[in-house]
């Protein structure tokens, strides 16, 4: 086996694999043990109730959003789903998970599933990282981290795509190298999103639902 | 890519399995393209083939256009299909064999009751010629040409100032719409640009640098990636196309404007939203990116091209449609950007500044202030993403000071 791809599908992913766990594992236990506020007054509604509503709800964009914001929730969904899906279902990473990591395995996409799901997911980011650099308040509140997570995320996503003819190894290694790389920089970057918006829709959602409000 | 290796059993051409019918007419198994016996043809897509595959409506017309381009050589086909068995010369041996195939002699396979076939596709040799001594070098050509005229430029005139600096007055421009789908057709353009420059060009300028073992990497990621963005700049130039269309319906005035070297000449030409130059990238854009993605859809999916010529002649029309927008697309992208003074920020923020709208566009500026639709809504603060002075900023600042 090629030096470079043993290494990449070796000891490196292994060390990434094993911060990524450990270091999801650690920030979502440090905001777990936050906890909430000691005192509080009776609820005048369900906390878990309002959490769950919250977390739902906010998958469909409120109505009012929806002119100025139908492109941006169209492309999230496009990449979030896309992603997933290819993450998932694409024959080649079903094989890994199976051989290297899980044991098991599951039906795969047929090609031609996996390029509609790669096209929408690559046209989703990009149209989201155009709407971050073009629209001005989002240019305001974006970080260097949250450009570089939407440039890792692509590289990784596009490195899979090139090697997409698995002919060539030093292409394989390049798209391992990269996944190392977004494996060990997830937990400290906007990419913990993944989980974290769990929490802070949870949050949102139990404080005004102890409230007896709903959102 | 294959398109020039047309021998019998390894490309779907009109020769592959010919199966001919009692009426006289011969299908293609997968295509069922009848050829009949009088060089006459008829089109019916099989049940199911066509079914469910992507940008068939796209298709159609482009798929219309070719078929008026290509009947002529479908019937020279099916006329030589009706030539009498083998005229192969025997006699002259393995050589002259393989003189003749390559002469397009049509040949009896050794199956029996079998019709004589055309065993190479002749027209692959044609093809070849013209994307390696006419498209490589002449695209090369005007490819170096465009970057030598952006150095010529940015070497003599520098920047496109704008005229007493900035007004510290910012009017909006391009609503986010319009910005999100001009970057997203420009990320996929540029990826496009890349890996189709690496399969026209790769062999001749990477090879030499980089080691044959190392290119056919490179080639085999560039194939995937033009393959895969190819259908999304599809999607983005539909997006975009309508989103810029109102304000580049072509005027007399646009054509002064080019006539009299836009904002090179002396005095600048006056133009609306949009100059002339600004217009004739669009339009380009509208031509050209249209060709490239009714063509780029036959040589993506191969399998709908009836004929191996489709796709030869969908490659030349591709490369060269690509070749002047690629052209055209490193003149917007410098003038666009550094060669022309402020003119970036209308894509970044969406807004440019007042005297910048009244050098280059005073009657798209004179037409906001007429219907009152002059408006800096969503407009960031007067400042100079250069870090120079803006006095009437500067000015509004002092006064709130004092």
């Amino acid at each position: 086996m090629n030096t470079w791809l043993w290494l990449a599908e070796g000891p490196l992913f292994w060390l990434s694999l094993s911060v990524f766990g450990l270091g999801v594992a650690w920030k979502l236990t440090g905001l777990l043990l936050l906890g909430g506020p000691r005192a509080q007054p009776t609820p005048r509604g369900s906390p878990a109730g309002g959490a769950v509503y919250t977390i739902l709800r906010h998958f469909v964009p409120r109505r009012v959003f929806l002119p100025g914001a139908g492109l941006h929730v169209l492309a999230g969904y496009a990449f979030h789903l896309g992603l997933f899906i290819l993450l998932g279902f694409a024959a080649p990473h079903v094989a890994f998970f199976g051989e290297r990591l899980l044991g098991v395995s599951w039906p795969t996409l047929p090609q031609w599933g996996f390029i509609v799901a790669a096209e929408f997911a690559f046209a989703g980011l990009i149209i989201l990282w155009a709407m971050r650099i073009s629209e001005p308040i989002q240019k305001l509140v974006s970080r260097p981290a949250d450009h570089a997570a939407t440039w890792l995320t692509f590289l990784v996503m596009l490195s899979g795509c090139l090697a997409l003819e698995e002919a060539h190894v030093s292409l394989r290694a390049l798209h391992m190298t990269l996944v190392d790389a977004w494996l060990f920089w997830f937990p400290f970057s906007p990419l913990m999103h993944t989980f974290t918006f769990l929490f802070s829709r949870g949050f949102t959602g139990a404080t005004y639902g102890r409230r007896g409000v709903g959102l | 890519m294959g398109l020039g290796s047309g021998l019998s059993g390894h490309s779907r051409t009109l020769n592959d399995d010919l199966v001919v019918a009692p009426h006289g007419c011969g299908a293609l198994p997968g295509f069922a393209i009848p050829v009949c016996a009088g060089g006459r043809k008829s089109m019916n897509w099989p049940n199911g083939e066509l079914h469910g595959r992507l940008g068939l409506l796209l298709l159609a017309g482009v798929f219309l256009i070719l078929q008026a381009v290509f009947v002529p050589a479908e019937q020279a086909h099916a006329q030589q299909l009706d030539t009498p068995p083998n005229t192969l010369d025997q006699k002259t041996g393995p050589a002259g064999i393989w003189r003749d195939l390559r002469r397009g002699k049509p040949a009896r396979e050794t199956r029996p009751f079998t019709p004589p076939v055309q065993a190479i596709q002749i027209e692959g040799e044609e093809w070849r010629k013209v994307r390696n001594e006419w498209i490589r070098p002449i695209g090369g050509g005007v490819l170096l040409f465009a970057f030598g005229g952006i150095i010529l430029f940015a070497l003599f005139v520098r920047r496109v100032p704008i005229e007493g600096g900035r007004s510290g007055r910012p009017v909006s421009r391009f609503t986010r719409y319009q910005r999100a789908v001009h970057w997203f057709t420009a990320s996929v353009f540029i990826l496009l640009a890349i890996s189709g420059l690496i399969l026209l060009f790769g062999r001749t300028i990477l090879i030499p640098i980089i080691g044959k073992s190392a290119f056919a990497a490179v080639a085999s990621a560039a194939k995937q990636g033009h393959n895969l963005f190819g259908p999304v700049f599809i999607v983005a130039l539909l997006l975009l196309l309508p989103a810029f269309f109102r304000h580049n319906r072509p005027f007399w005035q646009d054509l002064a404007w080019l006539a009299r070297g836009g904002f090179l000449s002396r005095r600048e030409p006056p133009s609306g939203k949009f100059n002339g130059g600004e217009k004739l990238w669009y339009w380009l854009l509208t031509v050209f990116g249209l060709i490239i993605a009714g063509s780029g859809i036959f040589l993506d999916f191969p399998a709908i091209a009836p004929a191996l010529v489709y796709l030869q002649f969908s490659h030349i029309l591709h490369a060269v449609a690509a070749v002047v927008l690629i052209t055209f697309a490193i003149g917007h992208a410098y003038l666009g950007s550094a060669g022309v003074e402020g003119v970036l920020e209308g894509m970044t923020t969406g807004c440019v500044d007042e005297n910048w709208a009244r050098q280059h566009h005073p009657l798209w500026l004179e037409e906001l202030e007429a219907k009152g639709e002059k408006t800096a809504r969503g407009c960031p603060r007067a400042v100079d993403p250069d870090g120079g002075d803006v006095p009437a900023a500067r000015e509004a600042a002092e006064e709130a000071a004092s």
